[in-house]
Order: C-alpha cells, then sequence, then structure tokens
C-alpha cells in the first residue's frame, strides 16, 4: 500500500508535468537573446506602462474568461513578450472595434491580433505576425458540402460585421449573398439554424465555438482562398520605436515557447475555463481517480490474473483430478458392473419390497425379461407357501423387516419362475445404503443341485446304513443258526461213529446223509456270515509271512476223505517253497472254495492244483477235467447267489455264494480270481495275488 | 486218567464234549460260568481247559485272563471253542492267554487228536 502511495505521486507529478511543460520552459528562458539598444530601453522607461488592447470576445484567440482573466492564444503572447519586457506592458481587453478606434486616437499605444491592411497602416504601424490562422467554410453536416468559395455561389453566407472577409467576398465572389451577424457565435448559429447556408472564417474560432456550444449538426470543409489570417501587433504609428522593440521581443520568444503557448490554447482552446482553479482540482483529482483506478485496476487486474493463474491452475488440477476421479470412477464402477453382471448368484436390489435393478444371472435363473422382474414385488416370484407351510408374502416381510434392524438375514427360500416351476434358493439379504436411500441386497443361489446332491448324498448314507444293518442282523443270526447246527452235527457225528452203539449200514448211510445236509447247512451259513462281514466292512485281516505250499498241501489233505470217497485224482504241482504275506486262512478258504467246486461239478475226474511265482504276483490254479462253462456263463459265475447249469451236468447243491465270497475275498487280499473254460474239456479257476499285501481294492 | 475242565453254557454241547471225553477215558469237571469256571480251574487244577468263549456273566476272554492270575506253577493248557469263525477272535482267543483253539462245530472224528496235541 505504502508502495502504491509514492508510485501515484510519481505519477501525479509527471502528469502534471505533461500538461503543463510551457510553466517550465518559459520560466527558465525569460531573459534569453533580448537585447535593447540604449535608445530602447530610455524609451521603455519612459513609457511604462505601455497599453495594449485585446479582445475581449474573439475566443479562442483573445478574451475573457468568466473569472474577469483575458485569456487566449494572444493573452500568451502578450505574457512571453511581458516577461522579456520586464513587465512594461498592461493589457486592456475590449472589443475590436473600440480599441481599434482608441489606438486611432492614441489612447491605446497597441493592440494585438490585428491583421495588417492597405486600410489600416495609416494608423498603424504592424510588427511581423506572430500567428497565422486558416480560414474554412463551415457547413451543416447534413446540408452539401462546400469545398471552396465556387461551392458556395448563390448560396448564402453568415459573416461578422467589419471582418475583412465581407469585403473578400463581394470583391472577389460577388454572387455569394451575404448576411453579416455581430459575432462570429452568432454567424456560426444563424448557419446551424438554416438562416444561411454556411459560414467562412478563422477555423481556431469556428473550432472553439462548434465545440463549446456543442453545435452539432455542424462542420469543417472547405478551405478559403484567401491567405491565412496573420495576427500581428499593431502599434500606434507615432511609436515607430515601440514596433522595434516589440519584434526583438517577438523573435526573442523561442519556437519552443511558441509551441507551449500554442499547444496550450489550440488544445484547450474550447475550454475557457481551463485555467480556473476548479478546472485543475477537477481535471487532477480526475486524473488522480483514473490513475489511481487505473493503478487500481492495475494491480487488481494483476493481482486477479495472478488469482487467474492460480485458479486457473486449481481449476487444471481440479479438472485433472476429476477426470482421473472420473476415470477410477469408471473403472471401478466398471469392475463392479462386471462383478455385478458376471456373479454366478442372482444379485437384485430392492426397494420397499419391490425390485429395483438386477444382474443377468437373475433374469436366467428365474426365467424372465428384466422389465418382468424390475417393479415387481419380492413374493410374484414366490409360491403363496414356502415348504416349512408358512405365506411367503408373510415370511418375506418378515425377513425384510429383519434385513433392517437385526443386520443380514441367510435363508432359504422357494422361489418359483413365472412358468410355474419353482427352485430352491438360499437368500442373503442385508440392508444396503446407497446415498441417502436404504435398500435392500438380495443374493438370491440357487441350490437346487446342492439339495439333490445333498439328498442323494442322504439317501446313500441311508442305503449303506440299511446294508450295514441287514449284514450285521444277518451276523448276528447266522450265529444264532450256528449254535443247534454244532448240536446236530456233534451228534450225529458221534453217532455214526458208532461211539454211542453199533449202527446198522441203512442207519449209518441215513445219519451220514444227515451229517452232510447239517454240514451243507453250516457252509451256507458261514458263508453267509463272511459276505454279510464283507459287506458291513467288518472283514479283518491277519497278514504274516507263510508257505503256501504247505498251505495247499494242508488242504489236499483236509479233502483226502472226501476225493478217495468218489476216486478222484488230485495232483499238487507246487514248489517246495512259495513264501508269501498275507492272510493264510483267508487264501485257505479261497482255494478250498475252489478245489470243493472242482469235487463238487467235475463229475468224476482229476484236479491239479498249480503255484508259482511271476513277477511279484503269486498264482495258485485249480484245473479240473470237467463238464466246462459255456462262454456265455462265464460273467455270471462271481455273481450273488447265481447258479450255473450246464448241460449234461447233474445238478449240485449250492449256496450261490462261493465263488462270489471267493473273488471278494481275493479282492480284498489285492487280487483277483479269474476263470478259464473249455465246454466239455474242464475249467481252470486261478487266483492272482500280490507277493505282499499292500492292500486291496475293495 | 487225565481231568479235562469243561466252561461252557449251552447243555447240549457240553453233554456233547462230556460224551465224547467220558468215551474216551478223561475225567470231565463241569463249569456253567466263568466264575465257577475260574473257581474250579484253581480249586481241582485240571489237566487241561476247555473254554467256550460266548459266556453269561464273564466271557471266556475274561475267565481265561482270571485263571492266568491266579494259577500257581505251570500253565495249564486253555482250548478255546470258539463258534464263530473270526480272523480277529483267534488273536482276541490267544491274547486272553489261550494255549489254542478248536473251532465249533465239534466234529467227534477230529475232536479228541485236537485235543490231545495239548496233553
Amino acid at each position: 500500500m505504502k508502495c502504491l502511495i509514492n508510485k501515484t505521486n510519481v505519477f501525479l507529478l509527471f502528469s502534471f508535468l505533461l500538461l503543463f511543460p510551457h510553466v517550465g520552459l518559459c520560466q527558465t528562458k525569460i531573459t534569453n537573446n533580448l537585447e535593447l539598444t540604449t535608445a530602447e530601453k530610455v524609451f521603455l522607461a519612459e513609457h511604462t506602462p505601455i497599453r495594449i488592447g485585446i479582445m475581449n470576445n474573439w475566443p479562442p484567440l483573445n478574451y475573457v474568461d468568466e473569472n474577469g482573466k483575458p485569456a487566449g492564444i494572444g493573452v500568451g503572447y502578450f505574457e512571453a513578450l511581458n516577461k522579456k519586457l520586464g513587465g512594461s506592458l498592461v493589457l486592456e481587453p475590449a472589443p475590436f472595434q473600440e480599441n481599434y478606434e482608441k489606438v486611432k486616437n492614441k489612447q491605446l499605444d497597441a493592440l494585438m491580433d490585428i491583421t495588417p491592411k492597405p486600410d489600416r497602416e495609416a494608423f498603424f504601424k504592424f510588427t511581423k505576425p506572430y500567428l497565422a490562422v486558416p480560414h474554412v467554410i463551415v457547413g451543416r453536416k447534413e446540408g452539401p458540402y462546400f469545398s471552396s468559395e465556387k461551392d458556395l455561389t448563390a448560396k448564402t453566407v453568415a459573416l461578422e460585421k467589419g471582418y475583412y472577409n465581407i469585403t473578400y467576398f463581394r470583391q472577389n465572389y460577388p454572387e455569394v449573398k451575404i448576411k453579416e451577424y455581430n459575432s462570429t457565435g452568432d454567424a456560426l448559429d444563424a448557419v446551424s439554424r438554416g438562416e444561411a447556408d454556411a459560414y467562412a472564417g478563422n477555423r481556431a474560432v469556428a473550432i472553439y465555438l462548434i465545440e463549446k456550444e456543442i453545435i452539432n449538426n455542424l462542420q469543417l470543409q472547405g478551405r478559403l482562398g484567401i491567405p491565412p489570417s496573420e495576427l500581428t501587433i499593431g502599434a500606434r504609428n507615432d511609436w515607430p520605436m515601440l514596433v522595434v522593440i516589440l519584434d526583438k521581443a517577438l523573435r526573442a520568444i523561442s519556437e519552443s515557447e511558441r509551441e507551449a503557448i500554442n499547444a496550450h490554447y489550440v488544445k484547450s482552446r474550447y475550454e475557457p475555463w481551463f485555467a480556473s482553479k476548479q478546472f485543475w482540482t477537477v481535471v487532477l483529482l480526475s486524473i488522480g481517480i483514473v490513475v489511481l483506478i487505473g493503478l487500481l485496476s492495475l494491480i487488481w487486474t494483476r493481482s486477479l490474473r495472478r488469482l487467474v493463474e492460480l485458479k486457473t491452475k486449481e481449476l487444471t488440477r481440479e479438472i485433472s483430478e476429476r477426470k482421473l476421479a472420473n476415470e477410477r470412477l469408471k473403472a471401478s464402477e466398471e469392475k463392479y458392473r462386471t462383478l455385478f453382471e458376471t456373479a454366478n448368484d442372482a444379485i437384485l436390489l430392492i426397494r420397499q419390497d419391490c425390485f429395483v435393478d438386477c444382474n443377468t444371472r437373475t433374469l436366467a435363473l428365474f426365467g424372465c425379461r428384466r422389465e418382468q422382474i424390475i417393479g415387481a414385488s419380492f413374493y410374484k416370484f414366490s409360491p403363496p407357501l414356502q415348504p416349512d407351510g408358512r405365506r411367503s408374502e408373510e415370511k418375506a416381510l418378515e425377513k425384510i423387516k429383519l434385513a433392517l434392524t437385526d443386520g443380514p438375514q441367510y435363508f432359504e427360500w422357494e422361489h418359483c419362475r413365472l412358468d410355474g416351476t419353482s427352485f430352491a434358493a438360499e437368500v442373503n439379504l442385508s440392508r444396503l445404503l446407497l446415498g441417502d436411500e436404504v435398500l435392500l441386497l438380495a443374493i438370491v443361489r440357487d441350490i437346487t443341485e446342492r439339495k439333490l446332491a445333498a439328498e442323494r448324498e442322504m439317501e446313500l448314507v441311508k442305503v449303506r446304513e440299511l446294508d450295514r444293518m441287514k449284514s450285521l442282523f444277518i451276523a448276528s443270526m447266522s450265529h444264532e443258526l450256528r449254535t443247534p447246527l454244532n448240536s446236530i452235527i456233534g451228534f450225529t457225528g458221534i453217532l455214526v461213529q458208532g461211539m454211542a452203539g453199533e449202527l446198522n449200514d441203512e442207519q449209518k448211510k441215513q445219519l451220514g446223509m444227515v451229517k452232510g445236509s447239517a454240514r451243507h447247512l453250516l457252509t451256507l451259513i458261514n458263508d453267509v456270515i463272511d459276505v454279510s462281514k464283507i459287506e458291513a466292512e467288518k472283514i479283518q485281516l491277519s497278514i504274516d509271512e507263510f508257505n503256501l505250499s504247505d498251505t495247499v498241501i494242508n488242504i489236499k489233505e483236509t479233502f483226502q476223505t472226501a476225493l478217495e470217497e468218489k476216486g478222484d485224482q488230485l495232483t499238487l504241482d507246487i514248489p517246495e517253497k512259495l513264501m508269501i504275506k498275507s492272510d493264510e486262512r483267508r487264501i485257505k478258504q479261497i482255494v478250498m472254495n475252489l478245489v470243493s467246486n472242482a469235487i463238487k461239478f467235475m463229475g468224476k475226474g482229476e484236479i491239479t492244483i498249480r503255484a508259482g511265482i511271476k513277477q511279484d504276483q503269486v498264482e495258485v490254479s485249480v484245473c479240473d477235467s470237467g463238464y466246462g462253462i459255456q462262454a456265455e456263463n462265464l460273467p455270471k459265475l462271481f455273481k450273488q447267489f447265481s447258479r450255473i447249469f450246464t448241460d449234461g451236468q447233474p445238478q449240485q447243491e449250492g449256496t450261490g455264494l462261493g465263488l462270489y465270497l471267493s473273488q471278494k475275498l481275493a479282492k480284498i487280499l489285492g487280487g483277483v480270481i479269474k476263470a478259464e473254460s473249455e465246454f466239455k474239456k474242464g475249467s481252470i479257476f486261478t487266483v492272482i495275488l500280490p507277493v505282499e499285501y499292500k492292500g486291496g481294492s475293495e | 486218567m487225565k481231568r479235562v475242565l469243561i466252561v461252557e453254557d449251552n447243555e447240549k454241547n457240553m453233554y456233547l464234549m462230556n460224551f465224547i471225553l467220558s468215551n474216551k477215558n478223561y475225567e470231565v469237571i463241569k463249569a456253567e460260568t466263568g466264575e465257577k469256571g475260574v473257581e474250579l480251574a484253581i480249586k481241582e487244577r485240571p489237566d487241561l481247559i476247555l473254554m467256550d468263549i460266548m459266556l453269561p456273566g464273564i466271557d471266556g476272554y475274561e475267565t481265561t485272563k482270571r485263571i492266568r492270575e491266579r494259577e500257581a506253577g505251570g500253565k495249564v493248557p486253555i482250548i478255546a471253542i470258539t463258534s464263530c469263525a473270526m480272523t480277529g477272535d483267534r488273536e482276541k482267543v490267544m491274547a486272553a492267554g489261550c494255549t489254542g483253539y478248536i473251532e465249533k462245530p465239534i466234529d467227534p472224528e477230529t475232536f479228541i487228536p485236537e485235543i490231545e496235541k495239548y496233553l
């Protein structure tokens, strides 16, 4: 602020000097190059004050301003002269004609601004001209344009009374009508009113008056052919010395002084009040204010610019930030939209109890178009009743209420499509604040598959459990069944042996049949127990290392009696040692079953048991020379309770469980039983087992 | 004359074993429960014990364990008579302290030779 004031002061001073250059200039050149002779100095001293008349109403050349002070270009020159002549001159303003007469009568010593004319030379001695003012034609703007005197032919020209121009027109352009007025102002007024067509006269005066009186419809047009008015000072004709002194003084006025005077008056020619203090105060104040405003506006502009720059920067940053944020928002929105749209669950927005938005999955799930969902109520896609027997609408409203007050609700829901089909869903219902609005977000997952899978799983578990129960039941029942068989077999054995007394042959034979049947029943029961155990997953293995050859020999011994009775041959083709690691009892059970089958089904024939190791597998095969098995029957061999009847073969008792159980056991031991047969030639059943048990396949 | 203690609750089985053993000149001591079996095993000091597994009250395993805990001197052979041919039973029977086992049903033809292995 301090800085601002200083700047303003400097600026004001500078403006002042610009406006008043003559002040400085005149002061410095006051006494330069005026050299008066002694006679001239004496003359001046004797005649001081020398009275000089000027016109009081010919602005801007000479006039008296509203304060009664003489002013004008002429006065400017007078003051310059007076300074050079040491203030020996006094000024006497009066109308031209009055002053003219006074000089003629020696009542005034000289007259300013007089144009030398032959008729005036009788009374005046003229100095050299100090000013030349051209003459112009003034016409109305809307009227014809008068470029020279010729254009004024037959026109009326307004002229000032007593002025030389009247003589000029009368002598040179008699066709021009002349109207005389008391002053230049009156004459111009007459043109303005249309009383005259044009005015011709001093340009400076005309311009001054037009602008001062604001005679808007007038304009300067052409120039008069006469030479410009040369203004001189006319001294009384008996004082030639005065003319000499004035000429010297005029010459002493430097070119710059002249320019200053002219510029000053021409510049303010239509402002007769220019010299007044109020005027300058106003001007200075105005200028000051203008400058101040200018400066302030400059500062303001600059600060504004800075502010604008700052704001622009801020805005640019903000715009780029917003752009970035927008892009992020867009990307984010895209991301969430994609999430929303590609989610494999139906996602719905609910307002009150109506759907307002949903993803694509919803449409697939509900089997409808978007417009069928949007605006629809929650229960439009639900059957009247839920599986628990409650009304869908009532239950839905309760869930919505809970979701709004107690947090997310997670429940199963029966939905129905518009086509009436229904599906089980899992609904996750939660409160969602979107802007100021409270909505509900529902994520609906179709759990039909899951439910089906769960049901299947449940059924499977049930079936397995039932199966296990059945097997357990059979196992325990079989145990109970076996207890009385123990007595039957035991006591028939005692009787057959004759331990309780001698029996005849028929009695022995019949009791033998009882014993055989009891044994068969026992085998049946044992097999059932084993099958049940296997199915109840209760079979336990006892893995140990043993010599399989010994086992096979033991088996042969077991069947010795039966073989001898039937007259069959059993040959062994085994190495001495066949060490394997497995469950001996189970292997024995399998092989015995195969041998028993061979004895039972081949009729009379030969049986060979072969055993050997191939790589890491042991193979035990039971070959018979029996009826063989028809190819189409081979696949049925290992089925539970399946009995095969071969043509020509006598029917035998059987459980239908033997091979099924043997195969099961072989698999439990990590092996398998393979059957080969040639019809009417015999069969080969081979057990293939790992040399070392490492887990079963069942 | 060798003395055999039979621990068996089933009357017919008891009769069967008793008949066979008596027929072959064995002296039979009968116990219908596990508790009785333990008592007689200690008191009578038989040459062999035939032990049914499925007994009312304490079962054959427990009876065998108790006999083994209380008997003085040499071990009396205890042969388990198992009614169910289960793999696990054999281990259980041996673990309980039995010397051997015979599977039901008892075949009079092979019964005596089996027993004689342990005498």
